[in-house]
């Protein structure tokens, strides 16, 4: 058991919870024997409550506050991070969309890159162009002399290139104009035969333009047989009509090709 | 790069740290002098808290942080010079009290905010509060030693100064009965 001088030592911490066991024991032993000790106590007891009350009870108003910090805090950080005012969007979305932008741009952007331009959506282009031929021959964007094809040929094909006027004996030059086949420009030459039957040649500048690869194509029911030499791109229906696709690369050799493409 | 906000961690800021608020806020009031640089205090202790909330550990003691917080924040704003609360403010929050106990109320007030900044600060953490040794320690960033004996110097302080203010009020109330 403590004395008075040693007890009074360990008041403070005897109030305060803070004794560890065996000294709170010889306090608490001391403080029943001791009256004066234990006036002591109470008075320092009395005085922590009554500080406690008299601030505690003391009340602030905090609501506004708490809004104030509230706002401080949470929408702070949602203005630093736009991102984060929007309803949270998955990962997985994310990667979703991105996967996509990057498919898209991928089917618009390398097909002209790397040369990945169907043959069959080329074919079935060029296909729809001869068909027209006919239903259009009266069109005004046709050219039909032979002077005015061959310097817009010429022009078109950069001055190089040798546009055959006859094919096949009967096939004759009979009119041309510019189209678009897939976005590329070609230069679409039509040629007739006393009978009225067309055949169709395509020229385009654009080596690019023309793929290589499909060697049969069906269009209307039709298997087209696509031969393919160097840039020169020749399909034939079984009933006779033709389609020649070529680029400005060839020249003058390469209309044996046709010809014998046509003849076949 | 960006902490993410979630609500899991905006629902533990709001019961972990928000809910200290009026703790926070009293003892402000009592450290800072007046009611507004309170809450300029207590704000700014909350926007740090938020601000540093990814390395405050969920199981440890938020009160203490809130609290070191704090006694940084109101050391940094606070001059050499300390506002003493105004007295209409102390009489207005004194009025809130039971009649029997504005007396009493309002004269601890008054003696308390006459001591020292670092014994109101102890007695604010132990006596009003009752946190720990330790934990108090941890909110003023001394160690438990020292908590110990500012406390005993706080508390002979405040019964020296409370001691005089019954005896002025014993005076008064002779005077006023003659």
């Amino acid at each position: 058991m403590y004395d008075c001088r040693k007890t009074r030592e360990f008041l403070d911490l005897y109030l305060d919870n803070e004794l560890e066991a065996v000294p709170t024991k010889r306090v608490a032993a001391h403080l029943d024997e001791c009256a004066s000790c234990r006036r002591e106590l109470e008075v320092m007891r009395s005085q922590k409550e009554m500080l406690a009350r008299s601030i505690r009870e003391t009340g602030y108003d905090t609501r506004a506050l708490r809004a104030s910090i509230e706002a401080a805090t949470f929408r702070r950080r949602l203005i630093r991070f736009p991102e984060l005012a929007f309803p949270r969007v998955p990962a997985w979305a994310i990667a979703s969309v991105c996967a996509l932008v990057i498919a898209l741009a991928a089917l618009f952007y390398l097909p002209g890159r790397i040369n990945l331009t169907s043959a069959n959506s080329l074919y079935r282009a060029a296909a729809a162009d001869h068909r027209m031929c006919s239903a259009e021959r009266e069109a005004p964007d046709w050219i039909r002399s032979q002077p005015a094809i061959t310097e817009m040929a010429a022009s078109f094909l950069n001055n190089a290139q040798h546009i055959p006027l006859l094919i096949g004996g009967d096939y004759r030059l009979d009119r041309a104009r510019i189209c678009q086949l897939n976005g590329e420009r070609f230069l679409h030459l039509v040629y007739e035969t006393p009978d009225g039957r067309e055949a169709s040649l395509f020229v385009c500048h654009h080596v690019g333009a023309i793929p290589a690869g499909e060697r049969t194509v069906t269009l209307d029911s039709h298997t087209l047989q696509l031969a393919h030499a160097s840039d020169l791109n020749v399909a034939s229906t079984l009933d006779g009509d033709c389609l020649l696709i070529a680029t400005a690369r060839e020249d003058s050799v390469a209309t044996a090709t046709l010809l014998s493409a046509l003849s076949a | 790069m960006f902490r993410r906000i979630s609500r899991r961690q905006r629902e533990e800021f709001e019961t972990q740290a928000l809910v200290h608020l009026d703790a926070l806020v009293r003892a402000s009031v009592r450290l800072c002098g007046s009611r507004e640089a309170a809450e300029d205090a207590v704000q700014e202790t909350y926007l740090q808290a938020w601000k540093y909330w990814s390395t405050f550990q969920t199981g440890t003691n938020c009160r203490a942080w809130l609290f070191r917080i704090l006694f940084n924040v109101i050391k940094k704003k606070q001059g050499v010079e300390r506002a003493r609360v105004a007295f209409e403010e102390v009489a207005e929050n004194v009025l809130r009290f039971e009649p029997d106990r504005q007396i009493e109320a309002y004269e601890v007030l008054e003696v308390f905010d006459r001591l020292a900044e670092e014994h109101r600060a102890v007695l604010l953490l132990v006596a009003v509060e009752e946190m720990s040794y330790k934990e108090a320690a941890f909110a003023l960033g001394v160690p438990v030693g020292t908590v110990m004996s500012r406390l005993n110097r706080a508390r002979g302080e405040l019964r020296r100064w409370l001691g005089q203010a019954k005896c002025r009020s014993v005076a008064k109330a002779a005077g006023t009965q003659e």
